[in-house]
C-alpha cells in the first residue's frame, strides 16, 4: 500500500495557495499551504490537487511534489489541458483540495550515488532531493528553447544541472540518455521521469549496461489511492496501479509495450 | 426537531445499515485501513470490486477520461478473482467497521454460480451479494445479462438458487424498460435492485482522431449522470415491492434525499468519493439536517415520501 501508515482520512487536506510563480507562458510553480504539517515525501511521491470547489473540473490532477516544509508544498507544472489552465490563472489566497502525498517515491538510500534523468516536466521529483543531498547528478533534456523559463529556474535549484535540448539552444544538443555514456562508474542506479518514450529508451539502455533502473511512470488518475483501477500499467508482475503500487517502478519490472 | 441517535439507519429487506450510504462498486481500495472509522464515517456499507471466477486483467488502453461534471471508465473488472479475494482480502476488510457487499459479475452460469459457491462458504462475512448484470451474456449471444427481463431473470433465478443471503440485483441502465427489468428481477428472487449502473458513452480524442477507449464504449458516472439515474430509480421503485437503492452520480445529501422521495432505501456512491474522502460523512450530515428540519424522525420515513404527496 501507498500509506506507509498514514490514516486515510489524513490524506485530504484544504490548502491555500500562498503563492503562484509564473514561469514564462507556458510553466508555474504552485505553493500551497495546510494548516497541519504533511507527512515528509520522498521523490517521486506526487499529490492529486483540486482547483474547483464546484463540480467541473470534476478530479484532482497528480502532481510531482517539487518541493516541501512542514506546512508547505510545492509543485510544478505545465499549461497542458483544462485542469492546469485553470490551476495557472488561480491567485494568490484561494483554496485547494489536496491530497497527498501519495504513491511510493524512488528507493532512497543514504549514500547510494544516483544519475537522475529528466524529461521536460519530469525534472519536478528531482528537484524535492536535490536541495539536501550531493549525491544525486541529474541530466534534464527538453525540446527547445521555449523551455527556457522552466530550464532558468530549475538551474537555480540544482546546481551543476545538466541541460540538453533536442535543437541544441539550451545546454548540450541531444537528450540526457547522452550522459549515460558518460556516466561515473561509481553511480549505481538511474532514476529517470519524463516522457513514457524516454522513460523506455533508459530502462532498456540501462539494462544493455547493467544498471539498475527506476522510472516515475505519469498516468490518468481518479481517486490516487488505489480505488479506482483508472491508471494500471502491465508489468512483469501482474497489472500495477501507478498510484498506489507506483508511481515509481523498478524500469525491468516494466512491460513496455503492453498498453 | 431534535432526532434521536440512529435516525439515519435504514432497512434493506432484512439488512440494517446505519446509513443510507453505500460506497459503489469499483471505487474503493480492498486495504483494511479503509474499511474502518474514522474514515467510514457516514458510510452504511462498502461494496466491493466486481469479483468473478478467475482473475481478470482488465482492458488494456485509456481507462479514464473525464466529461463535464462527469466521467468515463473502462477498467474492465480488473479483480483478483473470488478465490484470492477470499484468502487475502475478506478477513481484513469483514473484521472493519462497515458491512460488506459482495459485488458479483454475472458471467456464464457456471462461472457465477462457482463464485457463489465459494462465497457462500463465507456467508457469515457478508451483508450481501451485489449481482451485477451489466456484463455481456457471453453463452447468450453477447447482449447484457440485464438488457431484457427474460435474461435479467435467467441470470437471477440461477443466482438465488445458488446464493441463500440477500440478494441485491444492480441493473443496468442499458436496457429495453426499467420496470420490466425490475419486475422480472424482483419476480425471480432479488431481494432489493440497485439501480443503476453507469451509463454508456464514448469519447473521441480530437488529437489522435480516435476513439479514447480500446474498447470504443465505456460507463459515464458522476454528478452529470445524477437526474437520469434518478428517473430510472423513480420507474424502478413504482414497479417493484422490494427495496431499491439509489446509484448514480450521487453527490451531495439533496441527491440522496431525491432518490429516498423518489422511492430508494439508500443511495450508492461511488465517483465523487474519488475527490473527498469526508464526503460520506458530509452527506450524512446533509441528510439529517433535513431530517430534523422537516420533521421526520427516521430516515426510513423519507422513502417514496415523493410519490404519496403527488
Amino acid at each position: 500500500m501507498c500509506l506507509h501508515g498514514i490514516s486515510p482520512r489524513m490524506l485530504d487536506h484544504e490548502v491555500i495557495l500562498s503563492d503562484s510563480l509564473k514561469l514564462g507562458e507556458k510553466f508555474f510553480v504552485l505553493s500551497l499551504e495546510s494548516e497541519k504539517p504533511f507527512p515528509k515525501a520522498t521523490p517521486g511521491q506526487f499529490v492529486m490537487l483540486r482547483a474547483s470547489q464546484g463540480l467541473d473540473p470534476l478530479l484532482g490532477r497528480p502532481f510531482a511534489i517539487c518541493g516541501q516544509e512542514r506546512n508547505r508544498i510545492e509543485v510544478v507544472a505545465a499549461v497542458s489541458g483544462r485542469g492546469t489552465r485553470i490551476m495557472a490563472s488561480l491567485p494568490a489566497g484561494v483554496r485547494l483540495s489536496l491530497r497527498g502525498p501519495l504513491g511510493n517515491g524512488f528507493p532512497v538510500s543514504p549514500g547510494l550515488r544516483i544519475q537522475c534523468l529528466a524529461g521536460g516536466m519530469g525534472i519536478a521529483p528531482f528537484l524535492l532531493p536535490c536541495t539536501a543531498s550531493k549525491e544525486l547528478e541529474v541530466h534534464l533534456g527538453v525540446p527547445g528553447q521555449e523551455w527556457k523559463p522552466l530550464v532558468d529556474w530549475a538551474s537555480r535549484k540544482i546546481p551543476g544541472l545538466h541541460v540538453y535540448s533536442e535543437d541544441g539552444y539550451l545546454g548540450t544538443r541531444g537528450t540526457p540518455l547522452l550522459s549515460l555514456g558518460k556516466m561515473d562508474p561509481l553511480c549505481e542506479a538511474v532514476w529517470a521521469c519524463g516522457p513514457t518514450g524516454m522513460l523506455k529508451a533508459i530502462s532498456e539502455e540501462c539494462g544493455e549496461r547493467n544498471i539498475r533502473s527506476w522510472v516515475s511512470l505519469e498516468t490518468r488518475m481518479a481517486c490516487g489511492m488505489g480505488g479506482c483501477h483508472g491508471c494500471v500499467i502491465q508489468t512483469r508482475n501482474g497489472p500495477r496501479k501507478t498510484c498506489s503500487d507506483g508511481p515509481v517502478f523498478e524500469g525491468k519490472e516494466v512491460l513496455w509495450n503492453a498498453s | 426537531m431534535p432526532l434521536e441517535k440512529g435516525a439515519s439507519e435504514v432497512v434493506i429487506g432484512k439488512v440494517p445499515l446505519r446509513t443510507p450510504l453505500i460506497v459503489a462498486s469499483g471505487t474503493w481500495p480492498h486495504g483494511p485501513e479503509y474499511w474502518r472509522d474514522p474514515v467510514t464515517l457516514g458510510v452504511g456499507a462498502a461494496c466491493t470490486k466486481a469479483l468473478t471466477l478467475h482473475p481478470r486483467q482488465g482492458n488494456p488502453g485509456t481507462r479514464l477520461w473525464e466529461t463535464p461534471c462527469g466521467l468515463l471508465n473502462s477498467i474492465g473488472l480488473q479483480n483478483q478473482g473470488v478465490e484470492a479475494f477470499i484468502a487475502d482480502d475478506l478477513p481484513l476488510i469483514a473484521a472493519g467497521d462497515i458491512k460488506v457487499i459482495a459485488n458479483v459479475a454475472m458471467e456464464t452460469e457456471q462461472e457465477t454460480a462457482e463464485v457463489l459457491a465459494a462465497l457462500s462458504k463465507h456467508e457469515s462475512m457478508l451483508a450481501a451479494v451485489e449481482l451485477n448484470i451489466s456484463c455481456p451474456n457471453v453463452d447468450g449471444g453477447g447482449m447484457a445479462w440485464g438488457f431484457d427481463a427474460k435474461h435479467a431473470s435467467r441470470a437471477v433465478r440461477l443466482c438465488r438458487e445458488k446464493w441463500r443471503g440477500p440478494l441485491w440485483v444492480k441493473l443496468t441502465p442499458q436496457c429495453t424498460d426499467i420496470r420490466q427489468v425490475a419486475k422480472a428481477a424482483e419476480n425471480a428472487g432479488a431481494d432489493a435492485l440497485v439501480v443503476a449502473n453507469t451509463w454508456l458513452g464514448m469519447a473521441i480524442d480530437t488529437k489522435s482522431e480516435k476513439p479514447v477507449f480500446a474498447r470504443v464504449v465505456a460507463g459515464l458516472s458522476g454528478p452529470a449522470v445524477f437526474p437520469l439515474s434518478l428517473r430510472l430509480v423513480w420507474e424502478a421503485a413504482s414497479a417493484v415491492d422490494i427495496p431499491v437503492i439509489g446509484c448514480g452520480g450521487v453527490s451531495r445529501a439533496e441527491d440522496v434525499i431525491a432518490m429516498m422521495l423518489a422511492g430508494a432505501t439508500a443511495a450508492e456512491i461511488g465517483t465523487i468519493h474519488f475527490t473527498d474522502l469526508s464526503c460520506f460523512s458530509r452527506i450524512e450530515e446533509g441528510f439529517l439536517d433535513h431530517l430534523s428540519t422537516k420533521g421526520y424522525a427516521s430516515a426510513m420515513d423519507l422513502v417514496g415520501k415523493g410519490k404519496n404527496e403527488r
